[in-house]
């Protein structure tokens, strides 16, 4: 294995280890996205424009910036943003408590 | 954390079946597991000094006596520690010899070799001297003797390669510092890597020590068996309650009770003879 994959490979466990960690970490929308998704929240916030037709043009502006951003990383890195239930780590049984 | 602790003989769940698979007799049944015993190969236990690994290499021991009826050779141990630092119960079934032996001692009786610290005697920076090539050759046909080997390590670095060429070979790793890892050989790095990732992962919130004593990791690259297996660490109860300080200190640290020639031995290789016949000088040729 060259050092130049390995470091790609050490990249990816830093980047899918730090998204596992967003669930009630920095919000996603800051963390990955773009300054549009800000801009369009603060706008409809000072025009006072709530509903459900808000939140799921909020979640479009959300998720198109997230995927502009995740085209450029390896496949790792978006296959670690796939929300998924935690497995627990599996213990080998030794009998004794 | 408080380990769990066991009173010998410790049930035979305590070995994961990667281990029970080199440490049985062959032909054995694993619990845990529908195969039967290979009865051979190397079992390598891997981490930073103070991580535990001789006292997890003596539960393997302990674990032995209770389920097989294999002797044990103690590789390069001081008499001393034979006589005076191992329990009751392993009397009579241990030994010691030098690792060149292996061919010779308990022949026909598939032993199980202890080689403590195995980079003093087979170091990788002493690859071509008699003694490791030797072993290079030994380890081709420890199959065919019924050998277990099992060697303890800092880094497999330090080790001879000769270790991990010719047969089945399980490693346990418990806490590696970051430098050691760095240093790690590139074939073992990634899997011990991630057996560090592990033992962080399942020790994360829990007291376990800065050395992470409280699991092992098993890693093994055979077919059919678990790659990477998180096995809880069980202490047996006699090595630290039911014997002496002096004991203790015996069993955790064999080199430091040989003699300064003993030890001189292991770094240096045996003493070197004299020139024998003594050269001519010019003079007395004419």
């Amino acid at each position: 294995m060259s050092n130049w994959t390995r470091r790609e490979q050490e990249y990816d466990r830093i980047a899918a280890s730090r998204l596992a960690r967003l669930n009630g970490g920095v919000p996603r929308h800051i963390a990955l996205g773009s300054r549009a998704a800000l801009s369009l929240r603060w706008k409809l916030a000072r025009m006072g424009l709530e509903g459900p037709h808000i939140d799921h043009a909020v979640a479009l502006v959300d998720e198109l910036s997230l995927a502009k951003i995740l085209d450029h990383h390896p496949i790792g890195v978006r296959f670690a943003t796939i929300p998924r239930a935690k497995r627990d780590l599996e213990v080998w049984d030794v009998g004794i408590n | 954390m408080t380990e769990p602790v066991y009173h010998f003989p410790p049930p035979k769940r305590v070995m994961p079946p990667e281990l029970q698979d080199l440490l049985l007799e062959e032909g054995s049944k694993i619990e845990g597991s529908d195969e039967s015993a290979l009865g051979t190969g190397i079992v390598s236990i891997l981490g930073t000094a103070r991580s535990g690994k001789t006292t997890l290499a003596y539960g393997m021991i302990d674990w032995i006596m209770a389920h097989t009826k294999r002797p044990v050779v103690l590789g390069s141990f001081p008499a001393v520690v034979l006589e005076e630092g191992v329990p009751e119960h392993w009397k009579g079934r241990v030994s010691t010899a030098n690792p060149d032996q292996m061919h010779e001692i308990e022949r026909g009786n598939r032993p199980v070799w202890l080689l403590d610290d195995a980079a003093a005697n087979f170091s990788s920076r002493s690859s071509m001297t008699k003694k490791n090539i030797a072993w290079s050759k030994l380890a081709g046909v420890i199959s065919h003797l019924g050998c277990t080997v099992i060697f303890t390590s800092q880094s497999l670095a330090g080790v001879d390669r000769t270790f991990f060429r010719f047969t089945e070979v399980v490693t346990v790793v418990r806490y590696m510092s970051d430098s050691g890892l760095r240093g790690e050989r590139d074939e073992w790095r990634d899997d011990v890597d991630h057996a560090q990732y592990l033992l962080k992962k399942i020790h994360a919130g829990k007291p376990g020590g800065r050395r992470l004593r409280s699991f092992y990791v098993t890693v093994s690259t055979s077919p059919g068996r678990k790659p990477y297996r998180i096995v809880p660490y069980v202490r047996p109860h006699w090595l630290f309650e039911g014997i002496t300080d002096r004991q203790r200190d015996m069993l955790s640290k064999p080199f430091g009770y040989m003699e300064a020639s003993e030890i001189s031995a292991i770094i240096n290789g045996p003493p070197k003879r004299g020139r024998g016949r003594p050269r001519k000088t010019k003079e007395e040729h004419e």
